[in-house]
């Protein structure tokens, strides 16, 4: 049997598993929260034609995306992450999983992957709800020229950085919710990478510190460059690469539980 | 003679600094029910969890079927069911969502969902959710998922565990249909010696991390010979007559073991020791249960108290 159809195998057992739970929806909800409430602040905000300039769209974003990328995301990705390994952790199941003809490294790497395409399909909600929403309140606010705009640049790209600044926190939360059962590291990583992420940003090396890329990728948005951000989103890929790497070997030495 | 469908060599395992296993091996041949008994503590789970890959050994080589598991570990699973501990379950899918998850890894038809489920025990309760499952029926589960691949080497630990006396007795008519009828390699380990003596072939005794002993059931029971046990008001005066008797006896709890004697020998036994004014009050043969042989092996001074 190739790796490739061990993999595909795992993954779809990814797939059947997580049908109707937390996981899932949370993935649907999520955005969809951010959204109704950002929407229902918008349209008070955008009542008063001076609080933008120039293109709608991005001061729209720059709302739905702030709110997301400090509280929400940092939670969502703990709590997805964590969800998908404790099916796993509670049902008993590590060691059921690698007893079977599958290596083990396409079982954390399917799960993984999975992972990561309900982290995607989470932010394409968001985006594709921010344009929705953004049009709706175009109508009832005639005033804010949105439809004069074309959402697909400041939104497509907007959502594609902040998707790539959260990935080595999605990587690391990964790991950390494979490794071990308890919710309370996760969401200490989470708290902790906020707070970090706020607090180094000025630091002279922030550009290598993964914490800090969401608030780098938020504050861009508005405008905002920070001086020692380089090329972060490319180190953020290739970092996310390097603790998802690191991780699957840790967990193929580990003990099956 | 054909290749052993298990042979492990000189297993030695550590947790961290303590080993737990010191240079065990097992031969299961083919085709064979193997009992592999031991006390809590003994090493049974983490001697299966070593053959299956969960746990590599510090020294030692493991072979299925001929080949190493630590080269063809896929291979090797691809033709084996297990059952380790306390069965993996998914609480929130029901017994078929369980199963089609087994065959979504394994690459089988769902087809086989159903008759497996009917096998088990389940068929009544084969689309209610696993979570509300009483534990003998998530026991019976995990039998399902190690069943469903038909695979030729069944490893079970503690199989019978959380189930009922009928559960039991039908778990153990499934493993012996399934090792008479499909040829099926069991090996399974259990704290039940009665099941063992009913179903097993071959035994395994383990302690300490050690086996004390590894054979066939027959050649285990020969292990102690069949006795003659008397009771008697005078052990001491007993003893006196046997030895002018020229035979040995030695007394455990209060009665004298003697090897087998024939009815001949029996009777003028019982002439002498009525003679000598001992009072004679059963005389019986005696052949040991494998409990006593278990109890034997781990515990070697329990049984000449």
């Amino acid at each position: 049997m190739s790796y490739a159809l061990a993999f595909a195998r795992s993954f779809s057992t990814e797939v059947l598993k997580t049908r109707r739970t937390l996981a899932v929806w949370s993935t649907l909800l999520a955005p969809l929260f951010v959204v109704a409430l950002t929407f229902a602040t918008g349209l008070r905000r955008f009542a008063d034609v001076t609080s933008y300039a120039g293109n709608p769209w991005v001061a729209y974003a720059a709302d739905m995306y702030t709110f997301s990328t400090l509280l929400l995301l940092p939670l969502y990705i703990a709590l997805l992450t964590y969800l998908l390994n404790a099916l796993e952790h509670t049902s008993n199941a590590w060691k059921y999983l690698y007893v079977q003809p599958i290596p083990k490294s396409a079982v954390f790497y399917s799960k993984a992957l999975y992972a990561l395409l309900l982290f995607t399909l989470c932010m394409a909600i968001l985006g594709g709800l921010t344009a929705g929403s953004g049009y709706l309140l175009g109508v009832l606010r005639p005033q804010v020229p949105f439809a004069a705009w074309s959402f697909w640049e400041p939104l497509g790209r907007i959502t594609a950085n902040i998707w790539l600044a959260c990935l080595t926190i999605f990587s690391f939360q990964y790991v950390a919710s494979a490794l071990f059962k308890s919710f309370f590291v996760p969401i200490g990583i989470a708290v902790l990478a906020t707070l970090m992420g706020a607090m180094l940003l000025q630091w002279e090396h922030a550009d290598k510190l993964f914490v800090c890329y969401p608030t780098m990728a938020m504050f861009e948005i508005r405008g905002v460059t920070f001086p020692k951000a380089g090329n972060y989103l490319l180190y953020g890929a290739v970092q996310a690469v390097f603790v998802i790497a690191v991780g699957e070997y840790f967990i193929r030495r580990r003990r099956a539980l | 003679m054909s290749t052993p469908t298990l042979l492990a060599e000189g297993l030695v395992q550590h947790f961290g600094r303590t080993p737990v296993l010191h240079g065990i091996s097992l031969h299961v041949p083919k085709g064979s029910i193997y009992g592999f008994l031991g006390a809590n503590g003994a090493g049974k789970t983490t001697t299966i969890r070593t053959l299956l890959g969960l746990h590599h050994p510090r020294a030692g080589t493991i072979r299925l079927f001929g080949e190493d598991l630590a080269r063809h570990r896929i291979a090797i699973l691809e033709r084996t069911g297990t059952l380790i501990e306390h069965p993996s379950y998914y609480g929130h899918l029901s017994a078929v969502g369980n199963l089609k998850i087994v065959c979504r890894l394994r690459g089988l038809s769902p087809a086989g969902i159903e008759p497996t489920l009917h096998q088990v025990g389940l068929g009544d309760a084969m689309r209610k959710p696993v979570k509300r499952f009483s534990m003998g029926m998530k026991q019976r589960l995990g039998l399902a998922m190690a069943l469903l691949p038909q695979p030729e080497l069944l490893i079970l630990d503690e199989p019978m565990s959380g189930l009922d006396p009928v559960g039991i007795a039908e778990v153990r008519q499934l493993l012996l249909r399934l090792n008479r009828e499909q040829g099926v390699t069991i090996f399974y380990s259990s704290h039940i010696l009665a099941e063992v003596e009913r179903t097993a072939t071959h035994v395994g005794v383990i302690d300490k991390g050690r086996m004390r002993f590894e054979g066939t059931l027959a050649e285990l029971m020969a292990q102690q010979a069949a006795e003659t046990v008397v009771r008697v008001n005078d052990t001491t005066a007993a003893l006196a007559t046997l030895e002018a008797l020229q035979l040995t006896a030695h007394v455990r709890e209060g009665r004298l073991h003697l090897p087998l004697l024939t009815d001949e020998a029996t009777h003028a036994l019982i002439q002498q020791l009525l003679g000598a004014g001992v009072q004679v009050y059963e005389v019986r043969g005696h052949q040991a249960v494998l409990e006593e042989q278990f109890l034997q092996l781990i515990q070697p001074t329990s049984a000449s108290r």
